[in-house]
């Protein structure tokens, strides 16, 4: 009996574990441990970068990050009278993806920008081909990254030319493909139709193009189940951008009030 | 054999950077989880007792969680369900006589018959990757696919255990 007891409550430590994932990776002696991890996993990096131009991948990251604030910089502007006083709604902090797992239904990616940089617990992760994830843990150097590529994991997608909008999920069996649910049962929905992030979470900035159109189906008689092959090459993963979004407080405040 | 103790932790510190090793750069399919750390319950003594089996199981596992793999908790959960059916196992498969005659001391391979020791491996692994498949496609489940996965994971993750259980993990422990 004390032997079953013992056995339950492993299981259901584990179980509780695996259900809030993430949460273990949340606690500072994780935080540590990620930090000497993130030391060889960096070094095992550079050796791989420098087989494959590390510099010039370097130098085009930055000018990403530096484009990608720019346009949301001008968007926000528009014909605004006002367009010098108008703040960077977000901003964007590069790193380097030191360590990415695939292969499994919870991956996750080790970047090397922390607290150090500005980087906080649940901010989004993108690509100018997509979204990454979001950071779960973070410690000084080093943060950890919820991939896109987990089946817990959804972003609020757009289809390109209705401008309709669902949760996009990863369809937990292959790297390249995702499903965009809830889509209305009536919309004309075209292959190789773009979809993109639509800016409704406050993870990710609008308009990142996530994948394309491959085909769609009926679900339950009410709405259209999408498939969409995704255009960020997960296995080719080098740098990535961490969004801050600057009006993020603000908008949690007021929704905090509102309730 | 002398340092019993001694050998299980160097084991099992082996066992856990090989599975690092194999993480980081075996990605064959993503059908396929190459698991060599189950091994290491396969191989304890018979009669060790079953509430330390569970808690090794759990420590191994949780450390496999936390270095090679990322969601702590998934190959512990499998490990722990597989210490506790071990003994099961052990005594559907081999005879009272082998079990009762290793006292205390490592499962030798060489002290099992090969059909036995393939029945042993299977038995094992099955447990072990049915808990963990399970867990892990619980939010996506799509029953073609984790069978596929499972029987996959079974097959092949038999072979390699019952080709470094007999190579290597033999002369190891003798």
């Amino acid at each position: 009996m004390g032997r079953f007891l013992l056995f339950v409550l492993l299981e259901s430590a584990c179980i509780y574990m695996v259900c809030n994932r993430g949460i273990v990776q949340r606690y500072r002696l994780m935080g540590k441990l990620r930090e000497v991890q993130g030391f060889f996993w960096e070094k095992h990096t550079s050796i791989k970068e420098y087989s494959s131009l590390g510099a010039a991948n370097e130098r085009i990251a930055l000018e990403n990050t530096a484009l990608m604030e720019q346009l949301y910089l001008e968007r926000e502007r528009g014909d605004s009278p006002f367009a010098d006083t108008v703040q960077h709604p977000f901003r964007f902090i590069k790193a380097k993806v030191v360590r990415n797992t695939l292969g499994t239904t919870h991956n996750y990616l080790i970047i090397d920008k922390g607290s150090n940089h500005g980087v906080e617990e649940d901010m989004g992760v993108v690509t100018p081909s997509g979204v990454v994830g979001i950071t779960r843990g973070v410690s000084e150097n080093y943060s950890y990254v919820l991939s896109f590529l987990n089946t817990s994991q959804q972003v609020s997608a757009k289809i390109g030319s209705s401008n309709t909008f669902g949760p996009l999920s990863w369809d937990g069996e292959r790297e390249n493909m995702a499903v965009l649910n809830e889509i209305p049962q009536h919309l004309d929905v075209k292959q190789q139709d773009t979809v993109y992030t639509s800016g409704y979470s406050s993870f990710y900035p609008p308009d990142i193009p996530l994948g394309v159109v491959t085909g769609s189906r009926v679900v339950n008689g009410v709405h259209l189940s999408v498939d969409v092959r995704l255009l960020q090459d997960f296995r080719s993963l080098g740098h990535v951008m961490v969004v801050k979004n600057n009006g993020r407080e603000e908008i949690e405040k007021l929704v905090r009030e509102v309730q | 054999m002398k340092n019993v103790p001694l050998k299980y932790a160097t084991l099992g510190v082996l066992l856990i950077i090989c599975q690092i090793l194999l993480s980081e750069y075996v990605n064959i399919w993503p059908v396929l989880y190459i698991a060599i750390f189950p091994q290491f319950i396969i191989l304890l003594p018979p009669l060790l007792n079953r509430s330390l089996h569970m808690l090794i199981a759990f420590a191994l596992g949780m450390m496999v969680d936390i270095f090679a793999d990322g969601v702590p908790g998934l190959n512990a959960a499998a490990l722990v369900a597989m210490a506790y059916c071990r003994p099961f196992i052990l005594k559907l498969v081999l005879s009272r006589g082998v079990i009762e005659s290793s006292d205390n001391l490592p499962l030798l391979p060489r002290s099992v018959e090969p059909q036995k020791l393939a029945a042993l491996n299977a038995l094992m692994l099955t447990i072990f990757f049915t808990v963990y498949v399970l867990l892990d496609s619980a939010a996506s489940f799509t029953f073609w696919y984790t069978l596929l996965k499972i029987a996959v994971c079974i097959v092949v993750n038999t072979v390699i255990s019952l080709i470094c259980s007999s190579a290597l993990f033999e002369k190891y422990l003798r």
